[in-house]
């Protein structure tokens, strides 16, 4: 009978405590999601610059249609070079990603821990620091404002991003590695055949990561496309349409590009979720 | 990327000129030599010379198009002359149609024009072509404040002597003055309006309202609208500043700034002047924000007067409608009791030619004919963006234009960008924050006065 | 002190026994850290001493092939019939020579100590029109030159390479054995040389994009590389420690700049890492909480802001935020406030807004991130907590968070150097604004070192200004996550095995 009652009382609280995390979940959820509604909502609006209230006066569907027929901003171009640059670059760079961090986890050689500390201290060098002597380079192979040198340059520093993988590495097993070395296999079976096959959360997580860096970036591509409009990514075109002399025209045509560019992501997101949080909470457990 | 902008429009929009000096000066120049004829040529020419540094190439005869396509048929590469064209995106079009009527008068025999017009914002070209000059265009349009930029990067083409006499006797004289640096000629002076002035809706606010910020402000208290001026923006800053009879010159040799008397009483009474502005006005006065702050309180309805430049015309009557747009030069303030007339920075907009460039007469003659009167006109007309042609500038149309009329009440009151290097615009741009953040108070004076001197130290030091 | 022991302590004094042994073993660890790179520095002069003597002592025991591949490399493969390694060794060698001679010395290497006499200048004929005549580009002559150092090291590795497999082969010959062939030698790539193979690329390309790039700037900082000299219209050349003068000496208003950013910058990675570091593990654990519905709901909400771009988030956070921006001005409109709430203009509301905008951006994220993790504790901790009769917060604090602090440390560290170098969101939020009188040229309230930095590059142009505060930045981050590594690498030790 107590017990009974007890467990009753519990299960009360449980239930109050769990009407306090909706609240809260509630809550938050309103937050977080405020800006992406108002994103939304100013994407439909009919109206000169930035507006004063969060709910236009006049609704269009005028930024949508604008995206593809405005010559100066070709939002359709830039949509399809992005795109292309991220799935190249993706599958460049989720390459390099796995090579190096199977490396340095599971390989042992004589500067693997050198290699380490390397890598650690490249990334504290502020990028942008040295994106002269980038473009100068790129200019002698002959790639300047053209999409090729995006790639090359987003592929060539994916290789330092091995930490989360390398640590995914780290909790696989090596029993694996010797049962097959006794099987007679060599390294490079063991690589292809043995240990990709088990990655599939951090090769997920690596290509989700790697796929979405073109679409957000929009220093490199100022830099290395210049004035040329044709070869834009989506993330330097809409900058430009909030610059000064755009600001007035432009602003709620931004607004129409951003929910656009978002939308894939979105939906890429949702569907890796789960492979993501696999591939995540192995690498970042060891780094 | 909004403090970024607002960056820009200080950067880019500057440099009107101490007008009132130089005009009065040109003005001068004819008469002294009519009543003065005794004296000769000599005391003419000096005169000419010390007025327009541009002059000395007055006396190269101006070569006609048959003989500037006869060289240009030699500058030809292989039967072509492939130039590159920005333009901001507002004038890509009228650029393009204007660069069609230089290849019909400029036509050459057997040699094909290959002109390329790309958008590029007027703010970025300087900087872009310190990056790369050979990825940049040849001929390109850039605000008066980035020629010093230009010209230490070296990538500013000088002008042809041949076609100095041209541009520096069609032309207002300051606006000549502006493409000069130590004595050489690197732009083309192209339009006046780079410069901000005061715009009111003229069915809140009658023209003796305007005449200060006091009644200004009062009146649209009582009619619960609001004015904007922002002070956090060293362009606009600076007004103070100038109105308190500060003033800044530049050393050309070693490019330090030095500023006179800011951090003296007179930039204390500009400083007290601005916090006063603030505090006794918060609700009719809007003295933060960039120009997306002012295109949002236009959306409001509730900005009826606004501080800023042509650039903002359209958005402005948009909000008021056409008619009741009426602009006028700024007003005064009250500095230590007196009214007093607040000053600006004015500017013009220049065409540039790459010094990189591969056909460098085409290039200068195509920059010298979209600077030249016939363009000129027709930018007006089709743009409404003030010229400097002079006889353009003369004429009814102009006379009687509503923006041109401020712009030329303020002019005598307008200083030039040109002495200002790019570390001038961040320290005083922190005296505005400073205000509108309320840590410096018009109450006290001592810690004005501290904050000035670091000001001054700051850009003169840099 | 073992891990259990640690456990028991209250939050308070886990984070008192931190504090404390963070401050107790800061000295010694700096001093590691220095000792540590005296050994190293000790180790390979020593290295390279015995590295010289073994050169001449297989000289001399070299047979003519090993003697001959001193000077033309792959003599010795060849001699010692290992052909096709043999000509691969020849080709890297006339590849080389040709590259230096045909390309490296001319345009770099011979112009290194001057970076360049010749200055583009101009020539006007009869008109006046400027022809530009190209003369030395002093950053190409010094990019070059860095390429050239970068690939004669590479050269030189290949070159011992060279000789120490002419030696094993004359003594596999010596022995009477076959030297291997190159089948062989490839499937050697294929396993014990494995990491060879997977590494090359990546590290070629991390050579050319990333440390060449860097190395050159690193130059930069001892060159007159400024708004006046701007390559490749003008020259520029060798200051050598002036401009280090310069930012330390010259200006105390500029030390005392640098000092309140660098404080800054330190004040904010700490709080944007650990504040999203918590509050995704809170959101998380209410998500993941037995008997809360509509778990995938709930996440998938929260991811659909990871998923639009950092930079729209940002600049639409920067529109809403702004003096007269839309939240303000509906705030108003309501009548709830009759000033704007300065949030990003205010140095104090814009400090703390930054951090929450980071939380807003960084949280989902965190809260993918642990709660596989959080998942993986242990369950019986979370009983025997329970029949303590801890509630939810002390749960949290004794088990939770212990437990994940524990096992994320790297992690932790690197999202912590991460935000040192966080420039998007100060940049794209509110680029460094509200300035202030207070600090020397246009450095704002919210500047952190890097932000500053690009306005330093972009709108003044001093590039060599810039690269000296770059390496600073490099020197304090490297030195502060090496001592932190070797701190909780030792701390992790110590509670484990203790």
């Amino acid at each position: 009978m107590t017990q009974a009652a007890g467990e009753k009382s519990y299960s009360k609280r449980q239930k109050t405590v769990n009407i306090v995390i909706y609240v809260i979940l509630a809550v938050m959820a309103v937050i977080w999601l405020l800006p992406i509604v108002w994103l939304v909502i100013t994407s439909f609006s009919d109206q000169m610059g930035p507006s004063a209230s969060f709910i236009p006066k006049k609704w269009t569907f005028n930024n949508y249609v604008r995206l593809i027929t405005d010559e100066s901003f070709p939002y359709w171009r830039w949509f399809l070079n992005t795109l292309f640059v991220a799935i190249v670059s993706c599958v460049i760079s989720t390459l390099f990603v796995l090579m190096t961090s199977y490396t340095l986890s599971r390989l042992r050689f004589k500067w693997r821990k050198k290699f380490l500390n390397i890598g650690l201290i490249l990334g504290m060098f502020p990028g942008f620091m040295s994106m002269a002597a980038i473009y100068a380079i790129i200019e002698w192979i002959g790639l300047s404002q053209s999409l090729f040198a995006l790639i090359l340059v987003y592929c060539a520093g994916a290789a330092m991003g091995f930490q989360i993988s390398k640590g995914f590495f780290d909790t696989i097993s090596h029993s694996l590695d010797e049962a097959a070395t006794i099987d007679g296999a060599n390294k490079n079976t063991i690589f292809w055949k043995i240990i990709l096959p088990l990655s599939k959360p951090i090769l997920v997580y690596t290509a989700l990561t790697t796929f979405i860096s073109p679409w957000v970036d929009f220093i490199f591509v100022s830099y290395i496309m210049k004035d040329n409009k044709d070869n834009y990514t989506v993330a330097f075109g809409l900058q430009q349409m909030l610059e000064r002399e755009n600001n007035a025209k432009y602003y709620t045509t931004f607004f129409a590009g951003s929910v656009i560019v978002a939308l894939p992501i979105t939906l890429l997101f949702i569907k890796m979720q789960k492979y993501y949080v696999e591939g995540v909470t192995g690498g970042a457990v060891k780094g | 990327m909004a403090s970024k902008a607002k960056k820009t429009t200080a950067l880019l929009l500057a440099s009107l000129m101490c007008a009132g000096a130089f005009a009065g000066c040109g003005g001068n120049g004819g008469t002294t030599t009519s009543t003065a004829s005794g004296s000769s040529a000599g005391s003419t020419e000096s005169t000419a010379s010390t007025a327009s540094t541009a002059s000395s190439a007055g006396d190269v005869s101006i070569p006609t198009v048959a003989e500037i396509t006869e060289r240009l048929k030699t500058e030809a590469k292989d039967g072509k002359i492939s130039l590159k064209v920005w333009a901001p995106s507002n004038s890509k079009d009228f650029i393009k149609s204007m660069v069609e009527k230089f290849k019909t008068t400029y036509a050459v025999d057997g040699v094909t024009y290959e002109i390329k017009v790309v958008e590029k914002g007027e703010d970025k070209c300087i900087n872009s072509l310190t990056e790369d000059a050979s990825k940049g265009a040849d001929v390109f349009q850039f605000p008066t404040d980035q020629l010093l930029t230009g010209v230490n990067a070296g990538v500013l083409a000088e002008v042809p002597t041949v076609f100095q006499g041209q541009i520096s006797s069609e032309n207002m004289e300051d606006a000549v003055k502006n493409c000069t640096y130590d004595n050489k000629v690197y732009a083309y002076p192209m339009t006046s309006d780079n410069g901000y002035f005061l715009y009111y809706n003229s069915s809140k606010f009658t023209a003796d309202d305007v005449k200060s910020f006091e009644t200004l402000l009062d009146k649209a208290a009582k009619q619960k609208v609001q004015a904007f001026m922002t002070i956090g923006d060293a362009w606009y800053t600076s007004s103070f500043f100038y109105a308190a009879g500060c003033d800044i010159k530049l050393d050309t040799a070693t490019q330090k700034m030095d500023l006179i008397d800011f951090d003296t009483d007179k930039g204390v009474a500009a400083t007290k002047a601005m916090a006063d502005l603030v505090n006794n006005n918060k609700d009719s006065f809007v003295s933060t924000g960039d120009n997306a702050a002012i295109l949002t309180l236009l959306s409001s309805g509730k900005l009826q007067a606004v501080v800023t430049g042509t650039w903002n015309t359209a958005a402005i009557e948009n909000a008021w409608g056409k008619e009741n747009v009426a602009a006028t030069k700024l007003p005064t303030v009250k500095m230590n009791g007196t009214d007093t007339q607040l000053h600006s920075f004015g500017g013009y907009k220049l065409v540039g030619v790459n010094s990189a460039s591969k056909f460098p007469l085409a290039a200068a003659t195509l920059a010298t004919y979209l600077t030249g009167p016939e363009v000129q006109q027709e930018r007006y007309n089709q743009l409404k963006v003030i010229p400097t042609n002079n006889a353009i500038l003369a004429s009814d149309a102009l006379k009687n234009d509503p923006i041109q009329k401020a712009i030329e009440a303020q002019r005598p009151y307008s200083h030039s960008q040109s002495v200002c290097t790019m570390k001038y615009w961040d320290p005083v741009a922190s005296v505005g924050s400073d205000i509108n953040n309320g840590n410096l108070k018009s109450s006290d004076e001592a810690g004005i006065k501290a904050a000035l001197q670091k000001v001054v130290k700051s850009v003169e030091q840099g | 002190m073992d891990f259990l022991d640690y456990m028991q302590m209250s939050a308070g004094q886990k984070f008192a026994y931190k504090f404390k042994t963070f401050f107790k073993t800061l000295p010694s660890n700096i001093g590691k850290v220095f000792t540590l790179f005296g050994q190293k520095v000790i180790k390979l002069l020593n290295a390279i001493a015995k590295g010289f003597a073994n050169y001449g002592r297989n000289f001399v025991k070299g047979d003519i092939f090993t003697k001959l591949s001193y000077i033309i490399m792959g003599a010795g493969s060849i001699g010692h019939k290992q052909i096709v390694k043999g000509i691969l060794y020849l080709v890297l060698e006339v590849l080389y020579f040709l590259f230096m001679i045909g390309f490296a010395v001319p345009y770099g290497l011979s112009q290194f100590f001057t970076l360049g006499t010749v200055e583009t200048h101009n020539e006007k004929d009869t008109w006046g029109v400027q022809t530009e005549i190209q003369g030395d580009n002093s950053m190409h002559i010094l990019l070059i030159s860095v390429m050239a150092m970068i690939v004669t090291i590479a050269f030189f590795v290949f070159y011992l390479m060279n000789i120490k497999s002419a030696i094993a082969a004359q003594e596999t010959i010596k022995a009477g054995k076959k030297p291997i062939g190159i089948k062989r030698e490839i499937l050697i790539f294929l396993d014990e040389r494995f990491h060879i193979t997977l590494l090359s690329l990546p590290i070629a390309l991390i050579l050319c994009f990333t440390i060449l790039p860097i190395i050159f700037t690193i130059f930069i900082a001892f060159t007159n590389y400024d708004r006046f000299h701007q390559a490749p219209q003008k020259l520029f050349t060798w200051v050598g420690f002036k401009n280090f003068a310069d930012v330390f000496y010259d200006n105390p208003e500029k030390s005392y700049t640098f000092g309140k950013i660098l404080g800054w910058t330190i004040v904010w990675a700490f709080f944007a890492t650990f504040t999203n570091y918590i509050g995704g593990m809170v959101l998380a654990l209410l998500i993941n909480k037995k008997g809360i519905k509509f778990k995938g709901l709930w996440r998938t909400l929260f991811v659909i802001t990871i998923a639009v771009p950092n930079f729209v988030t940002l600049l639409v956070m920067n529109q809403l935020l702004a003096d007269q921006g839309t939240l303000n001005l509906t705030l108003k409109d309501w009548g709830l406030i009759s000033d704007s709430i300065p949030f990003l203009s205010d140095a104090n509301y814009a400090r703390v807004v930054v951090i929450l905008v980071n939380m807003w951006i960084g949280v989902p994220y965190t809260m993918l991130s642990t709660s596989g993790i959080l998942m993986n504790i242990p369950e019986d901790l979370y009983e025997s907590a329970k029949i303590d009769g801890a509630n939810a917060f002390q749960t949290f604090m004794k088990i939770t968070l212990p437990y994940m602090l524990f096992v994320t440390t790297p992690y932790l560290i690197s999202s912590f150097v991460g935000n040192i170098n966080n420039f998007n969101v100060i940049f794209l939020l509110t680029g460094g604004e509200p300035k202030s009188t207070d600090y020397y040229s246009g450095a704002g309230k919210t500047d952190l070192l890097v932000t500053w930095l690009y306005k330093l590059t972009a709108n003044n142009k001093d590039y060599n200004l810039a690269a000296v505060i770059g390496i600073i930045i490099f020197v304090i981050c490297a030195i502060a996550s090496l001592i932190t590594y070797n701190m909780s690498k030792s701390a992790k030790d110590e509670e484990a095995f203790g």
